[in-house]
């Protein structure tokens, strides 16, 4: 009865572990599943005994059946997916035998496995506490086989006690762990292996459509976080993180020229050289991007990369060879007064100032009239930048525009819209009169953390913007947005959306509240730290870090650090169990016996067990003669500390030691 | 504090002076008189086995002429009845009333010869009044006088016609001793005063004068009790007895009695050294006598004692 | 003592314990009677780390390294946990009453914590066989037995005893062979000799003594006859029964005080040593059983004629110890 009580607890704690295990996993597997592992476990809760009966035709067949419906729904049975979705499977399916203590202890060890596997596709701080809750499950399962099953203690005590013993046993391990991860050395894959390619492409696309979206969705995910390593900063309304350049224009939608050539050496080397000067603005930073699915990265204007991985267009475009698949790290110098007035050849005078044949006729019309009123670029832009101070308003939910001129729709009509409406037009109006001009997109601006450690770029600071080319200053970048709504610009999105008035946004509503906002940052703080420190520590990471904190990167200071981390960790267990058996001489004077005996063992003379000192050390004094002075001394006084009646000053039991310690043998 | 130690200066002299006439008297014993000596000291009792002609009641003889005491002796015989020991209430006519005629064991030193002849019943009456200090008679109890000691002597169990005490009464006394043969030096003067003495030296204990009186002894006693005795020492007592009782080979452990009487010894022992504090040394020095007689109840006394010297040489001095 | 050396690991482990041989009575738990090792599972254990690890470098996944660290450590940390499970418990062993060989002795073991239910998952039991779990029952001093099957009569040495535990995680075994200071006497399996065995061409003693009794034989009165039972004195048998019937009796006298019987060594002519020995020890225990005095004749060993539980153990005992070396070739005749 007792027996049977307890094995159905340690089936309480597998069960529970293996459901932690298994539960986050559910979105990666198909639907099916979920609901299959929940029957068998409620069969198994509700009928202990009754699946294992069941006769071995049946389960072979509930087996085969599974493993082919799992085939089916993932495609592939050697993906990722198939082997995580196989492992719950067989976890699921193997509790329906669980019946002798080696297919416990292999269910422990599956749950361990699946509760890992769950790292391949999320990898928060809340996923990995998430996994050790359940590693820490599934471990005080394993300890309920081993420890004493008497009667004596309550279930729930017990539990209890367990619990605790595994916490204690983790959180020991925990900082050894930590000096592992630290210092053991990585090494690159030792084989390919199918990846987790389904990230979902979020972020800023390479076209541009201006109106065909009636409400733009606030996205508040991160796109990137910034760390600045140089100690000038532009200021947050200076901060156009650009991506690419649009060039192709079709009438609506703004679309990027795949680049012929990267940036030519020449140039390289001019802004390689502006880099390495020390005067004038100067921005080097740390970008850790998020993965987009796409290739292109972002920067600050005319930014140089060491990295081998990306490529820098002719527009100054950074992209990497293959799309992010994950959160991606990089370093980029940008200087920000570099110019590149290199006078634009004629295929690229071309593409710059390219447009559809018809369409928007209106717009083309007022282009050509500010051309031939107003002459210079410069002088149009003023123009414009004036006409976009009256009249214009900034809104995210503009309403759309008409389908066939719909610049012409914006610009005189509705003059209502967001940056892609602003960028979209001017840049049409602005090569109609003849100007080059193209739209660049990215993000705009940033929020630094509550220790302005960092800028964290959010989805909803995506921007676009125009670059018209000047003969004088190489291409310019203009936001008529800014124009438009300078707190935009200024304040941030979110809040701008509050001052819009037309925020429904329920979780733009609370970041009202300063406090729900500040503990937001501070876990964004926490996340960031996370990505940079622990899922983003790689070699070169490692080695900076190692040196840093041991002074040069040997085997023998790090097995020296390990050691003193394992001393450190062991050592109270160690001093509380000494303490526990209690059979060390505590005494200080018999521990002066002991250190006697042991020196005079050297000397080859060896104390009897009926043997007084006095005896001893007299019959030692005639052996030795030299030492006769001295052990006659030292017998009179430890008899004198061992055995009269006034008390021994730590004064006197000093004295003997030091006479103990110098008896020289030869 | 000075006075007491001055006195102990004068008193322990004494003690010397003791040893010394008694071994006029019982030759070359000097240690085991020592032992006698320590035992009274002790307040115990004694127990001498040896072989008739040994010299044992020239023994108690001579200490009790040395300590000044009241001494008798009882031959403890197959016939001898409790009565015959303690005293008997006798009818007086005159009076009409009972009155107590004491017996023997009233006396200060008693001599009980050759105790294992005598028949339990009566062995056990002895033992009694040893224990208890006091003889209950008629349900009338009576004490023993101050001091009182008794000194039996018996002969090697294997001889025929003996009731072998019980463990139970033999832990009563607190040392055994066995007196042995002289020595050839001993052995040659007592020969050559078989010439010059007319009565043998029976008669010469007689003339021994007393060296103390029973106050000095009283205070002696209590100086011994008064030794300070040091935890290192308590903890070393302690590890004879527990590997006395731990040890299967030895019959039966020491019992919480049988360590009084070590510690107690110990001490007198350390005070006939002219010490205050005890030593190891006085420990061992006892410890057979002490314990041999204890720890099996059968078996010669030379075997008993080897198996005490036994326990002597595995229990470490000084640490567990 | 079973020695087991069929693999390297029990050889390693006797190569250890050679050092370590003193008996004891008593023995503390401490870090040099202990050993640790990885048990089964510890290396199915360490198994799975390698694949997480593997798993965590191939996908570059530093969460899933840092868990494979993670579970290493925890092993590290059990091997300590394991120590102090352990260390500090003391082993005593009390003395075992003696048994008949083939017998099971029990052992008394006495097992006291420094500290109330520290222990956890102990299991003890004779080398390479724990198996009785401990229950400490919320006491700092429990008392278990162990059983002893008895194979030869002798003083027997006990084997070492075993002490194991996988506490806390099953990953290490951490276990203790203790010499104990134990031996068990064993007394010869009580076996009846067969009549032909008993040979009872009579010695000289045993002739003087049927002497006696024919001399005697008219005046007693024999008021019944019972069937003779082996270890009698061969003396009281009615020959002339035994003649008639074929059947020995033995006479049951009333008024001759039951005379005092030998056991000898040389009754059982035919019998061999170990033989001679099982029937001495039926007889001695027949004899008891009837209360009956007898003495014992061992070539090394006499005791003399008594009666009682105390007697009769000290014969057993005799016999259980009597050396082989001392006996006398066996007489081929």
């Amino acid at each position: 009865m007792l027996i049977a009580r307890q094995k159905n607890n340690q089936w309480y704690w597998l069960g529970g572990g293996l459901a932690m295990a298994i539960i986050p996993l559910w979105a990666e597997l198909p639907g099916w599943l979920l609901p299959f592992v929940i029957a068998i476990y409620l069969w198994r809760l509700i009928y202990p005994q009754h699946l294992a009966r069941q006769g071995k035709w049946i389960k072979l067949l509930v087996v085969t059946v599974s493993v082919m419906l799992l085939s089916v729904s993932i495609g592939s049975i050697f993906s990722l997916q198939g082997f995580v979705g196989l492992l719950v499977l067989a976890s699921s399916l193997k509790l329906i035998e669980l019946e002798t203590r080696r297919d416990y202890l292999l269910m422990v060890f599956l749950g361990c496995l699946i509760s890992a596997c769950q790292l391949l596709f999320y990898n928060s701080v809340l996923s990995f506490g998430y996994t050790l809750c359940s590693l820490l499950i599934l471990h005080t399962a394993l300890l309920q086989m081993f420890i004493n099953s008497e009667s004596a203690q309550s279930v729930k005590q017990r539990l209890l006690a367990s619990i605790l013993k595994v916490t204690i046993i983790f959180l020991q391990a925990l900082p050894i762990a930590i000096i592992l991860f630290i210092v053991m050395p990585r090494i690159g894959s030792i084989w390919t292996v199918p990846i987790n390619s389904n990230v979902a492409k979020t972020g800023v696309t390479d076209s541009l459509t201006a109106g065909d979206i009636g409400q733009l969705n606030q996205d508040f995910s991160v796109a990137m976080r910034i760390t600045f390593s140089s100690s000038a900063q532009p200021s947050v309304s200076q901060m156009y993180w650009r991506g690419m350049s649009l060039a192709a224009f079709d009438g609506k939608t703004w679309r990027r020229v795949p680049e012929a050539a990267p940036l030519s050496d020449k140039l390289r080397n001019k802004l390689q050289k502006v880099t390495e000067r020390t005067a004038g603005p100067l921005y080097r930073y740390q970008i850790m991007q998020e993965a987009t699915g796409r290739p292109w990265l972002y920067s600050l204007s005319t930014p140089i990369v060491r990295n081998r991985e990306i490529v820098q267009g002719q527009d100054y475009s950074l992209s990497r060879h293959s799309p992010l698949q994950r959160r991606f790290q990089y370093e980029v110098t940008s200087a920000a007064d570099f110019i590149d007035n290199t006078p634009l050849g004629h295929e690229q005078y071309l593409r710059y100032t390219q447009l559809p044949g018809a369409g928007n006729p209106q717009t083309r019309a007022f282009a050509q009239q500010l051309k031939q009123r107003l002459g210079s670029t410069q002088n149009i832009i003023d123009f414009l930048t004036e006409q976009y101070q009256h009249g214009f308003s900034y809104t995210l939910s503009p309403g759309k525009l008409s389908t066939e001129n719909p610049i012409d729709d914006f610009l005189f009509n509705t003059k209502r819209g967001y940056c892609e409406h602003f960028a979209s037009s001017s840049a049409f109006l602005l090569r109609a009169a003849g100007v080059p001009a193209r739209i660049a997109t990215g993000y705009q601006g940033g929020q630094w953390s509550t220790d302005h450690q960092y800028l964290l770029v959010t989805q909803a600071q995506a921007h676009a913007w125009v670059e018209f080319w000047d003969e004088q200053s190489g291409w310019v970048r203009w936001d008529p947005t800014a124009v438009v709504a300078p707190e935009r610009i200024s304040r941030g999105t979110s809040e701008f959306l509050l001052l819009d008035g037309r925020a429904q946004d329920i979780a733009a509503l609370f970041r009202k509240n300063s406090w729900v906002r500040n503990w937001q940052l501070q876990w964004d703080g926490l996340n960031y730290q996370w990505h940079r420190w622990v899922l983003g520590y790689n070699s070169q990471l490692q080695f900076q870090f190692v040196k840093k904190l041991l002074g040069a990167v040997d085997s023998w200071r790090i097995g020296l650090l390990i050691l003193l981390v394992l001393g450190l960790v062991i050592a109270p267990l160690m001093i509380k169990s000494s303490r526990k058996s209690g059979t060390r001489q505590t005494d200080p004077v018999i521990k002066l016996c002991h250190k006697l005996d042991k020196k005079m063992a050297k000397l080859q003379l060896h104390r009897e067990p009926q043997e007084t000192l006095s005896r001893f050390l007299s019959r030692a004094a005639i052996e030795q003669p030299s030492l006769a002075v001295a052990l006659r001394s030292i017998a009179a006084d430890l008899e004198k500390l061992l055995y009269y009646p006034t008390s021994s000053s730590s004064a006197e039991i000093a004295t003997v030691a030091a006479n103990i310690k110098k008896l020289k043998y030869r | 504090m000075n006075i007491v130690e001055r006195e102990t200066r004068v008193n322990v002299n004494l003690l010397e002076q003791i040893e010394a006439s008694v071994s006029e008297v019982l030759l070359g014993k000097q240690a085991k008189i020592k032992l006698v000596i320590c035992c009274l000291l002790a307040r115990g009792h004694l127990l001498i086995e040896d072989l008739p002609g040994m010299g044992k009641t020239t023994l108690a003889q001579a200490f009790a002429e040395v300590l000044g005491l009241a001494y008798n002796r009882v031959q403890f015989t197959s016939d001898l009845l409790p009565a015959d020991l303690l005293g008997v209430s006798i009818f007086n006519r005159q009076e009409s009333s009972f009155s107590f005629q004491q017996g023997p064991i009233f006396t200060q030193l008693l001599l009980a010869d050759e105790i294992n002849r005598t028949t339990p019943k009566t062995q056990s009456a002895l033992l009694e009044a040893m224990e208890e200090q006091q003889v209950s008679i008629d349900g009338k109890t009576r004490p023993l006088p101050e001091p009182f000691f008794v000194i039996a002597t018996q002969n090697p169990s294997s001889h025929s016609g003996t009731y072998p005490l019980p463990e139970s009464q033999l832990d009563r006394f607190l040392m055994r001793i066995e007196l042995g043969y002289p020595n050839a030096a001993a052995e040659r003067i007592i020969l050559q005063r078989l010439g010059t003495a007319t009565k043998g030296h029976r008669a010469r204990a007689n003339k021994l004068s007393a060296i103390i009186n029973v106050e000095q002894l009283e205070t002696l006693q209590y100086q011994a009790s008064q030794v300070s005795v040091s935890d290192a020492l308590l903890d070393y007592v302690q590890r004879l007895i527990s590997y006395s009782r731990d040890n299967e080979s030895i019959g039966c452990g020491i019992s919480p009695r049988g360590s009084l009487a070590l510690l107690s010894a110990a001490k007198a022992w350390a005070l006939i050294e002219h010490r205050d504090y005890l030593l190891p040394e006085d420990i061992q020095q006892v410890f057979p006598a002490v314990i041999a007689h204890r720890i099996s109840a059968t078996g010669a006394v030379k075997a008993q004692e080897a198996v005490a010297d036994h326990i002597l040489t595995q229990v470490d001095v000084i640490y567990s | 003592m079973p020695i087991h050396t069929e693999n390297w690991n029990a050889r390693f482990i006797n190569l250890l314990l050679s050092k370590r041989k003193t008996l004891k009575k008593r023995h503390q738990l401490t870090h040099k009677n202990l050993f640790i090792f990885p048990s089964l599972l510890g290396l199915c254990y360490l198994l799975f780390i390698m694949l997480l690890w593997l798993l965590g470098t191939n996908y570059q996944n530093n969460l899933i390294l840092a868990l494979s660290y993670l579970l290493i450590s925890i092993m590290l940390v059990s091997i300590f946990h394991s120590y102090v499970n352990l260390q500090g418990l003391t082993v005593s062993v009390a003395p075992s009453a003696a048994v008949f060989c083939g017998e099971i002795a029990i052992i008394p073991l006495c097992f006291e914590s420094a500290q109330q239910g520290r222990y956890q998952g102990i299991k003890i039991g004779w080398r390479g066989a724990p198996i009785a779990p401990i229950e400490w029952g919320g006491k700092g001093e429990i008392a278990a037995t162990l059983a002893f099957k008895t194979t030869v009569r002798g003083k027997i040495q006990v084997p070492r005893l075993e002490l194991r535990s996988y506490y806390p995680l099953g990953l290490l075994r951490c276990w203790c062979l203790l010499p104990l200071d134990l031996q068990v006497v064993v007394y010869p399996q009580a076996v009846a000799a067969s009549p032909i065995e008993s040979g009872f061409e009579a010695d000289a003693e045993a002739a003087a003594n049927a002497t006696q009794y024919r001399r005697r034989a008219d005046t007693v009165e024999f008021d019944n006859l019972q069937r003779y039972q082996q270890g009698e004195s061969i003396k009281n048998i009615a020959w002339k029964h035994y003649a008639r019937s074929d059947i020995l009796y033995r006479k049951n006298s009333l008024n001759t005080p039951q005379a005092n019987t030998s056991l000898r060594w040389d009754q059982y002519p035919a019998a061999g040593c170990e033989q001679k020995l099982q029937h001495l020890c039926f007889a001695a225990l027949r004899l008891s059983e009837q209360d009956r005095s007898y003495s014992l004749t061992l070539p090394q060993v006499y005791i003399e004629a008594s009666s009682g539980a105390s007697h009769l153990q000290q014969v057993l005992t005799a016999l259980a110890l009597c050396e082989e070396r001392a006996l006398p070739e066996r007489l081929n005749s």
